[in-house]
């Protein structure tokens, strides 16, 4: 196998965004994993350059991390938290104090 | 029409847009005005306002008028003005006010119940100190160079002229003829002559009364007063012992 | 002018030989073989690239701050004041600001979300100094002079509230988030119209980088002529877009204390309050390169000072507007941007097909 220039950086880019869409889902807070999927967003964008495509990865640019993240963003804002299983930082303040208590 | 029943119609969007036409060609206007001309603005630093003759700025002083009679100290509203110790050249040891600017709120009081005109209005409003000492102005301190207008004189009438229907006169301030004047009440007084010592102007003689006192010999002396002289500054009333003086007002 | 980027490599190639002349001067072996790496191709590429943005950047942020003056001398003019007074007429009051913002402590807040609060401004800067490099000034001063630039410019513009909504969000502020919430509603709402002038203007143009938008428009006609509509429709959304009064409801003073920067201190916030001015810089620029002709004009002067003085002259509207008008609520500025805004780009985009088609142009 060759390694030359442009398949490291596909390598490395690619691994990048693999490594995002992981973290959207091992992610606890949900506005942080739309953080990592707007990573991930771009990161395919820059697997469009590798594949000589500048308008695709400009329009997934636009349409994608300018429109569709922030649907998504506006979702969760107008979403009870209730409704998605309780508050996380109320039950990760509550371990906390159930581990001060047992100490 | 009530409020719930308004409904937009089309026109009411033509009408928007028409308003933001007209204030868009006003603000315009304006600002070829303030560029042709110039702004309603002033550079303060550089230009100042023109302050009016009557303008009230801090307190000034004209010591030799000053008497030391303590009304100003009486009169001021948020109580910046005390009447401290002060040498003075020629009268010794005497009582002047000393006046925190930092609590003036400029009002012209004290100059108002100035009997002598010693309190004067100055037209300065510039006082910003490093620091609160630096805002407690001292007798020298709060001298200022005297001009004709800067002095308070006001004119007022009588309620009991009013009242009665008759002519009603205006009396200017400090006439001696309508001023309130102490009354003495003859029978407590123990003739000790503090009021008479305390008297800033000198209106309070100790008079005999034709009296003697049975025990010593020797005559009872009572105060009498000098209306012509008296400024009405109730330092005898707070002084006398018995509190047998009181003040009676001109209604 | 003649060309930057030539005049810039013809620069780095005379200082990269002389600092390896210095080098080989050394006659240490090394030295020589790095000297010699230095005048190859690629590094000289770099180097002038890299010459090229820092001059470019510098250059467009002096305007940039040019445009605050602006503001701030003619808003004062309009109100019947005279606006600052520091230094030559009221210029160095910026200077003044600056260095009083850089000296500021940086603060975070307590509970909120360190890492996206410091990643969302810095994501919101970084996307409007991008943007500085997407609007040439002429054919010959450019950072970036590719078939795409205005979709480049735009895509770029696309990450303005998705930041701001995570800077909004990560405050734990609800000013804040309320007003990352409004920026995001009302971006999105002004991004459509404005868009959809855009393509007006590449359907007729037929191009979507500047220097063919701007020779189009040099051979034929000023667009502002035929897609008055749409010219029209741009402003607004771009005033919108750049969240300026009557649009500013994202930062409303009165209602949010400082809208979704309320929590930023010391040059982050400098730098945001400053980016809101480049950003209108920037919308204007586009309006000068999209309907006005950019830097075309008689040969009296450069290009590029035609360039500037149309912007200037477009700045000069957005500030009159301004002046005059009041914030518009929330509900207002989305049924505006749904139902009046997009309709008239709607039409205004049919009227540059029915002209294409008619072969008018």
């Amino acid at each position: 196998m060759i390694l030359d220039g442009t398949t490291l950086f596909f390598l490395i880019f690619g691994a990048l965004t693999v490594g995002c869409a992981a973290m959207v889902v091992i992610s606890k807070e949900i506005v942080r994993s739309v953080v990592w999927l707007a990573a991930t967003f771009v990161g395919v964008g820059i697997l469009y350059i590798f594949l000589n495509s500048e308008y695709l990865f400009l329009i997934q640019l636009l349409v994608y991390v300018g429109a569709i993240n922030v649907l998504i963003l506006f979702g969760i804002m107008l979403t009870k938290r209730r409704m998605v299983g309780g508050d996380a930082c109320e039950e990760y303040e509550q371990s906390i104090v159930k581990r001060r208590r047992s100490k | 029409m009530r409020i719930e029943e308004r409904r937009y119609t089309k026109a009411d969007h033509f009408r928007a847009t028409g308003y933001i036409l007209k204030t868009m060609q006003v603000t315009f206007k304006g600002a070829i005005r303030a560029t042709k001309h110039r702004p309603c603005t002033i550079l303060y630093p550089w230009e100042k306002l023109l302050y009016p003759d009557n303008y009230r700025g801090r307190p000034g002083i004209v010591l030799e008028r000053c008497i030391g009679c303590g009304r100003c100290a009486k009169e001021c509203p948020n109580q910046c003005i005390e009447m401290i110790d002060f040498q003075d050249a020629e009268k010794g040891k005497v009582k002047r006010p000393q006046v925190n600017v930092g609590r003036c709120m400029m009002c012209g009081n004290c100059a108002e119940a100035c009997p002598t005109n010693a309190m004067i209005v100055t037209p300065e409003f510039e006082l910003a100190s490093y620091s609160r000492g630096g805002l407690i102005f001292d007798p020298v301190k709060l001298q200022h160079p005297h001009k004709p207008g800067y002095e308070v004189n006001y004119e007022f009438a009588l309620l009991s002229e009013m009242k009665s229907g008759g002519e009603v006169k205006t009396y200017a301030k400090n006439d001696t003829t309508v001023h309130d004047t102490i009354v003495l009440d003859g029978s407590k007084c123990i003739s000790c002559s503090r009021c008479a010592k305390t008297c800033p102007a000198g209106a309070i003689e100790m008079a005999d009364t034709g009296e003697v006192n049975p025990k010593t010999k020797k005559p009872i002396k009572q105060p009498k007063f000098d209306n012509a002289k008296c400024v009405v500054c109730e330092q005898c009333v707070d002084v006398c012992p018995k509190s047998c003086l009181s003040v009676k007002e001109v209604l | 002018m003649s060309n930057l980027y030539i005049e810039l490599t013809n620069f780095t190639e005379w200082l990269l030989g002389l600092v390896a002349s210095i080098l080989d001067w050394t006659k240490l072996g090394f030295l020589s073989d790095f000297g010699e790496w230095l005048q190859t191709a690629p590094v000289v590429d770099f180097v002038s690239t890299l010459l090229v943005v820092a001059i470019f950047l510098i250059t467009a942020m002096m305007f940039g701050l040019c445009f605050i003056w602006q503001e701030r001398k003619f808003l004062g003019r309009f109100m019947d004041r005279r606006g600052t007074q520091v230094g030559f007429l009221g210029f160095f009051q910026n200077f003044a600001d600056g260095i009083k913002v850089i000296l500021k402590e940086h603060i975070v807040p307590k509970d909120s979300d360190h890492r996206l609060f410091e990643l969302a401004i810095f994501a919101y800067l970084a996307s409007t100094f991008m943007l500085f490099g997407c609007i040439p000034f002429s054919d010959n001063f450019y950072v970036i002079n590719v078939n795409l630039a205005v979709l480049l410019g735009v895509a770029i513009f696309a990450f303005g509230p998705f930041s701001i909504l995570i800077g909004g969000w990560s405050s734990n502020n609800k000013f804040t988030l309320i007003g990352g919430m409004r920026a995001a509603a009302q971006l999105i709402a002004l991004e459509i119209p404005l868009l959809l002038c855009i393509v007006s203007v590449v359907v007729m143009t037929g191009d979507l980088s500047f220097v063919g938008i701007v020779a189009w428009q040099e051979q034929n006609i000023w667009l502002i002529v035929p897609l008055c509509i749409g010219a029209l429709t741009f402003f607004i959304a771009a005033i919108g877009e750049s969240e300026r009064i009557p649009f500013d409801l994202p930062e409303a003073e009165a209602e949010l204390v400082e809208g979704w920067a309320t929590e930023y201190g010391d040059v982050r916030w400098g730098l945001q309050m400053a980016s809101d001015y480049f950003r209108a810089y920037i919308l204007s620029g586009l309006f000068t390169m999209l309907f006005l002709g950019g830097w075309a004009g008689p040969e009296f002067i450069w290009a590029e000072a035609w360039y500037l003085a149309k912007t200037f002259i477009v700045f000069f509207f957005f500030i009159w507007v301004r002046a005059a008008t009041v914030r518009i609520r929330t509900d207002q500025i989305l049924k505006m941007g749904w139902r009046r805004l997009l309709p008239m780009a709607v039409i205004n985009l049919l009227i540059a097909v029915a002209l294409k088609v008619a072969g008018v142009f």
